[in-house]
């Protein structure tokens, strides 16, 4: 479903990324695991079609990203993949269901879809929210900013899962988080990952959490770029 | 349009910054708005300050000092023209009407202004508006003032007010002309012309004020004069003057002087038989004060004789008759004749009006040189007499010595500063300016009123320009102010920018989300600069009308106006380029992932 081939990628005449080869199947939940500076963003990134590589290809759904123009990368990715980061995931001027809401201001497949579960978008959103633990409606009306962690990542969740994208990748959501909610986090997502059928791609420098995923790749070990010498 | 809302939200995330750039951009709006309404509203006012003149003539001279002069009674007046040429051109076929101007006068800093009454019917402003009266009634006589609302308001005059005027413009105060007040007869309604700030008399009281004893008359026998009149006395030289001839027969012999006099005397009195018997007075003070040429008489009663009434029947009565014995040289008739003279003396003392004597003595000021009053003159005192009795008691004013005998006399103007002049055709104007530019008598110059205007309007276009580039800078400013928060609020919003390329914005999207933030806020800020624009030209309105005589006009925005916003609202889009394209290379760099 993801496949990278010869995929190398410079930034400032610097080697970030050469990974020769990684397939990842459809409904598969990866855990990639490397340290910070293993080049993680930078991988993420080109999966996200925001960064082009210098040689190699990225295809996603059997997509050449290459063969897209960026603004077309942009749409595809607003279509297909959702992104949940370590933190300051939402706006901070929009509400939390606005925050939720936000991926079908740029893709109307995701809407569409989002209006297939539920009646409206907000509906869908609080939907999402109760599913992934959020059930008090009194959070709705709070600013985002006055959210725990925990449940900022757990809204930013919600935003990845609204409109059912076909990938979710989540880099580093649960290091903001202590140990009991990481647990927590990490298995409402797994759940809802499942019953949508999403493709999970976990990124993250905690090797404790490999144990949660069937499949687990080692950064540094793809990637051929020796940071080592380099940094 | 989504988008737009994002840019909106986001706005209102960072109110301050965003109230303060719309204020800064509302204000710079709202100063360039109304520098264009002031511009315009000042070039209105001032291109209505006179209409319906097609021609003003004055001496030769700039175009513009006659203008400015004439119409708004700033600087210098002009030269002046003769009074004869008024005339003449008023008689001129291509002239409907024509109004003369005289200038120099002040009261309080005010400009005094000569005319007659032909002015309130022919002078016009605006579209064509005359002058009207807001109280009183325009009355005809020689000291009434007509006093323009500004005037009236600031002074706090009211009808019936006594003014007194200063020589010269201006406010330093010139010489006063305290022996000649006037009173207000009536108060204009503001034309918000420089009428609003003028006082205008006849010329007749101008010319009077005037007149080389700057309209101290002198003292008439039965007028008890003030010590400080003595000083101008010398006024009276000529009249003595005027009696040296006289004198001189006297010297002569006795006997042909006498005759003479009595000749004097007869004629007059027989010219005025019945109508005045001042008149007979008057000669008799003539010969009074030819007694005080001569050697023989006591110096005292001379004097005496001069100035007072009192002396003057005492002299009458002894020294003179004993002397000169009228009744032996003249004869019975003459004797009658004496007995009439003295009961009219009383009768005079009785009614204590002292007119004829005014008469008597400007007579001799105005017939300078001249040894014999003739028919005419006497018989305009008796017409001017009359007239003013009438007025005297209609009006509360109570008239002078001098401006009795100012009245009486119906000075003419001998000279004015400008006409105004009318033409029965608008064909004619250029042939009446060209024959006023090429008149004989003296060097003209006729100009155009609204092409004069025009002329005089490229003189501001400097000031209008320096105006213009300082609003210009101004709005600049508003919107350097307006990028530099943007640029400011630019940091902190990477992580938005971030976020929203996360979840599929596009780069065009994130530039989008500035340039419309910009122009949201140019665009709101000009709807607040015209709100406030408004809000001040409403407030403004009366206290500028009613402190600076200057009327606002409160008209939609120009069509040069929404243009000039137009480029407001463009130059807002085209600065927000900068940090549009900033964020545009922010967010290809940073993609989805900042980290701080």
């Amino acid at each position: 479903m993801i496949n990278l081939t010869n995929l190398r990628f410079a930034w400032q005449k610097k080697d970030i990324i050469d990974i020769s080869s990684l397939n990842i199947k459809k409904g598969q939940h990866l855990f990639i695991e490397g340290p910070s500076g293993s080049g993680k963003s930078t991988l993420l990134n080109l999966l996200g079609g925001v960064l082009t590589p210098q040689s190699g290809d990225v295809s996603i759904l059997g997509q050449s990203l290459n063969a897209l123009s960026s603004s077309q990368k942009d749409s595809f990715r607003a279509n297909h993949i959702g992104f949940i980061f370590q933190q300051f995931n939402l706006i901070p001027y929009l509400s939390v269901l606005d925050n939720i809401t936000l991926p079908c201001i740029f893709s109307k497949a995701r809407k569409e879809k989002a209006l297939k579960h539920s009646k409206s978008l907000n509906e869908e959103a609080i939907r999402l929210l109760a599913a992934l633990g959020l059930h008090d409606s009194e959070l709705l009306q709070r600013s985002v900013n006055e959210l725990s962690v925990g449940q900022q990542q757990r809204v930013a969740a919600a935003r990845a899962m609204l409109g059912s994208p076909e990938i979710i990748i989540a880099d580093e959501p649960t290091s903001a988080l202590d140990s009991d909610h990481r647990q927590g986090f990490i298995k409402i997502l797994f759940e809802e990952c499942q019953k949508e059928n999403i493709t999970l791609i976990f990124v993250s420098h905690d090797a404790d959490l490999k144990h949660h995923f069937t499949h687990n790749i080692n950064l540094q070990q793809l990637n051929q770029v020796n940071f080592k010498e380099s940094i | 349009m989504a988008i737009l809302s994002l840019a909106f939200k986001s706005l209102l995330n960072r109110k301050l910054t965003f109230f303060i750039t719309l204020f800064s951009i509302a204000i710079s709006v709202t100063l360039l708005l109304g520098v264009q309404t002031l511009k315009t509203e000042t070039n209105n006012s001032f291109m209505k300050s006179i209409s319906g003149t097609d021609l003003i003539i004055g001496s030769r001279g700039a175009s513009s000092q006659l203008l400015l002069s004439s119409v708004f009674h700033i600087g210098n007046t002009t030269n002046t023209i003769k009074y004869d040429t008024y005339q003449t051109i008023s008689e001129s076929p291509a002239v409907e009407w024509s109004v003369p101007i005289s200038l120099g006068d002040s009261h309080h800093g005010y400009t005094v202004m000569a005319t007659d009454l032909s002015f309130f019917d022919y002078f016009s402003y605006a579209n064509k508006q005359h002058l009207k009266v807001e109280s009183g009634k325009i009355d005809d006589d020689m000291f009434a003032v007509v006093i323009g609302s500004e005037v009236a308001k600031k002074l706090n005059y009211k009808i019936g007010d006594e003014v007194i005027v200063t020589h010269g413009g201006g406010e330093i105060e010139g010489h006063h002309h305290d022996n000649t007040p006037y009173f207000i007869s009536a108060i204009l309604s503001p034309s918000f012309t420089a009428i609003d700030q003028s006082l205008i008399i006849s010329l007749e009281a101008m010319e009077a004020m005037h007149t080389d004893n700057h309209g101290h008359f002198g003292a008439l026998p039965g007028e008890t004069l003030l010590a400080s009149d003595h000083t101008d006395h010398d006024g009276h030289d000529h009249e003595d003057a005027n009696h040296e001839e006289h004198d001189h027969e006297k010297h002569n012999g006795e006997a042909t002087h006498d005759e003479h006099d009595h000749d004097h005397e007869d004629a007059n009195h027989q010219e005025h038989h019945g109508g005045a018997a001042h008149d007979e007075h008057d000669h008799e003070d003539a010969n009074h004060q030819e007694h005080h040429g001569e050697a023989t008489h006591d110096d005292d009663d001379h004097d005496h004789a001069n100035h007072e009434e009192h002396d003057h029947e005492k002299h009458h009565g002894e020294a003179t008759h004993d002397e000169h014995d009228h009744e032996k040289h003249n004869g019975e008739a003459t004797h009658d004749e004496h007995d009439h003279e003295d009961a009219n003396h009383e009768e005079h003392h009785g009614e204590a009006t002292h007119d004829d004597h005014d008469h008597e003595d400007a007579n001799h000021q105005e017939h300078h040189g001249e040894a014999t009053h003739d028919e005419h003159d006497h018989d305009h005192e008796d017409a001017n007499h009359q007239e003013h009795h009438d007025k005297a008691t209609n009006e509360s004013h109570r008239d002078t010595q001098e401006q009795r005998i100012a009245r009486l006399l119906k000075i003419k103007p001998d000279n004015i500063n400008a006409i105004f002049v009318g033409l029965t055709s608008p064909q004619a104007v250029l042939g009446m300016q060209n024959y006023v530019n090429n008149f004989q008598a003296e060097p003209l110059s006729a100009i155009i009123p609204a092409l004069a205007l025009q002329e005089l309007w490229q003189f501001f276009s400097l000031a209008e320009m320096a105006l213009n580039i300082v609003t210009v800078f101004v709005v600049l400013v508003g919107l350097l102010g307006m990028l530099s928060i943007i640029l400011m609020s630019l940091n902190e919003r990477r992580r938005e920018m971030a976020i929203l390329r996360s979840v599929g914005a596009r780069p065009g999207h994130i530039f989008g989300l500035i340039i419309g933030e910009a122009g949201f806020v140019c665009f709101a800020g000009i709807l607040l600069g015209i709100a406030l624009l408004y809000l001040l030209l409403l407030i403004l309105q009366s206290p500028l009308a009613s402190y600076y005589g200057f009327y606002l006009d409160i008209n939609m925005l120009t069509s040069t106006d929404l243009f000039i916003l137009a480029i407001i609202q463009i130059s807002a889009l085209l600065i927000a380029l900068i940090p549009g394209w900033l964020i545009y290379k922010y967010s290809l760099s940073d993609g989805m992932s900042i980290k701080f």
